[in-house]
């Protein structure tokens, strides 16, 4: 690396003509981006054993290659460290997936958006967050690596906001959306262990996911009066879960993940009794959302009866599709991430 | 647009997108006119997808001559229609209304 007493004021001044050069090209988020040079990019590869000429496969939507160099060089330009390289990489690959529905996540009125879970060893051994703000700003790994991932979507995939992207609204994510679990204060298995992976193992987890809705609760020591509050977040009108079900995430704190755990309570229990309890009457479905009064056109299953008014809609067809995770720091909020469309795919991390 | 991307190559810096896909125009040919044409017809599954597609059917039908329509609906808005969809409409078709909006 250039010591800074190599740095004149004039290699600054052409260093800010690049970055203005490179936001002219319609190749950055509308923040600043690091210059891909051939010098940048081979240090970013050096991260990775894999040939550069490697194909993973074609972004949609307009379908750009997906060569292990063109994801290195939006690394490059994320702001990646080369270690973190190999969890770009496995996202991408896992984006891929059919079941993540990725053309539908990119191109959608919707506001969802990919979001990036690390689970195993690399979370430590790279500093990637899972506690305090662990949505929010301040480390490199979690801003980068999700920033990368982004911009593998726009720039190969050729999302192009109001072109391509039709997102209504879009949200913060789409600059970056990268967290990890909170592994050490998890009670339960991690969600990687949980989908058969050994806990020695490190994972990238990719979903589309609205932003995070917050649950606030401070009072409840038992679970069956937390997981009403979580319930009731779950269950609302304006949620496509309502009428679509689908996969959607809960990601607990540690505080909240504690009073269930010491309820007795595994993961199974709290699924079962969400599934249960995020429903709405079929009576408030009928008043709007997405088809009104006309629910023959929802994706429900056969057992629900409406005709009956008393009936309730569950968010999820069965109590697999809420998936749960713990991260954050102290303090007494959970979230929900609702989903669109997609289902979350879990890949091991490749060096 | 190309005078920013010469100088960026004059630079040597590398692109990160692929360029060949990005501009691949992918229109089909225009009809001149859909007099005795096939036409298909993609419900989306979005409120009212059928009711409008299906007067749109009709109308191209009475009023400009379309010589048949092939209806099919998707599982879901939010994914791709299932290939056996795409390939009958495909084999079928002249042309394609593939969705309706919000």
């Amino acid at each position: 690396m250039t010591m800074p007493e190599e740095i004149t004021s004039q290699s600054l001044d052409d260093l800010t003509a690049v970055m203005e050069l490179l936001f002219e090209s319609g190749w950055t988020d509308g923040l600043p981006v690091m210059p891909p040079t051939p010098r940048n990019v081979q240090r970013m590869l050096a991260g990775t054993a894999r040939p550069l000429d490697e194909l993973i496969g074609r972004i949609p939507p307009k379908g750009g290659r997906a060569t292990i160099e063109k994801i290195a060089i939006n690394a490059v330009m994320a702001g990646c460290k080369p270690t973190y390289l190999p969890v770009v990489i496995s996202a991408v690959e896992a984006l891929l997936d059919d079941r993540c529905n990725t053309r539908g996540v990119q191109c959608s009125t919707h506001i969802a958006t990919p979001l990036v879970i690390v689970n195993g060893p690399i979370v430590q051994a790279l500093d990637i967050n899972s506690g305090h703000n662990v949505f929010g700003q301040g480390w490199r790994a979690n801003a980068t690596i999700g920033r990368a991932v982004k911009l593998v979507l726009v720039n190969l995939g050729g999302a192009v906001p109001g072109v391509t992207d039709k997102a209504t609204f879009g949200h913060p994510g789409k600059f970056t959306y990268c967290i990890a679990e909170n592994e050490a204060a998890n009670p339960w298995e991690p969600l990687h262990v949980e989908r058969g992976f050994a806990s020695t193992e490190s994972t990238v987890t990719v979903f589309g996911a609205e932003a995070p809705h917050n649950i606030n609760n401070h009072w409840s020591a038992t679970p069956h009066d937390l997981l009403r509050t979580v319930a009731d977040t779950m269950a609302t009108l304006g949620s496509n879960h309502l009428y679509l079900g689908g996969e959607s995430f809960v990601v607990f704190s540690p505080e909240h993940a504690d009073v269930l755990a010491k309820a007795g309570w595994a993961k199974r229990d709290v699924r079962a009794f969400l599934f249960e309890q995020a429903r709405k009457p079929l009576t408030q479905v009928k008043i709007g959302g997405m088809y009104g009064p006309e629910t023959r056109r929802n994706l429900w299953p056969r057992w629900i009866d409406h005709e009956n008014a008393a009936e309730r809609i569950p968010i999820a067809r069965r109590p697999e599709d809420i998936t749960i995770l713990v991260a954050g720091g102290a303090g007494r909020h959970s979230v929900y991430l609702p989903g669109w469309g997609s289902r979350s795919v879990t890949r091991k991390i490749e060096c | 647009m190309s005078d920013v991307l010469d100088r960026i190559h004059r630079l040597g810096l590398l692109d990160p997108t692929d360029q060949e896909v990005l501009q691949r125009r992918t229109l089909a040919p225009r009809l001149v006119e859909i007099r005795g044409k096939v036409g298909g017809f993609i419900d989306n599954r979005k409120q009212n997808a059928n009711v409008l597609l299906d007067h749109l059917a009709e109308r191209l039908s009475t009023e400009y001559g379309m010589a048949e329509a092939m209806s099919r609906a998707k599982f879901i808005y939010s994914r791709v229609a299932e290939p056996p969809i795409i390939d009958e409409l495909a084999e079928r078709c002249d042309f394609v209304v593939a969705a309706i909006g919000d």
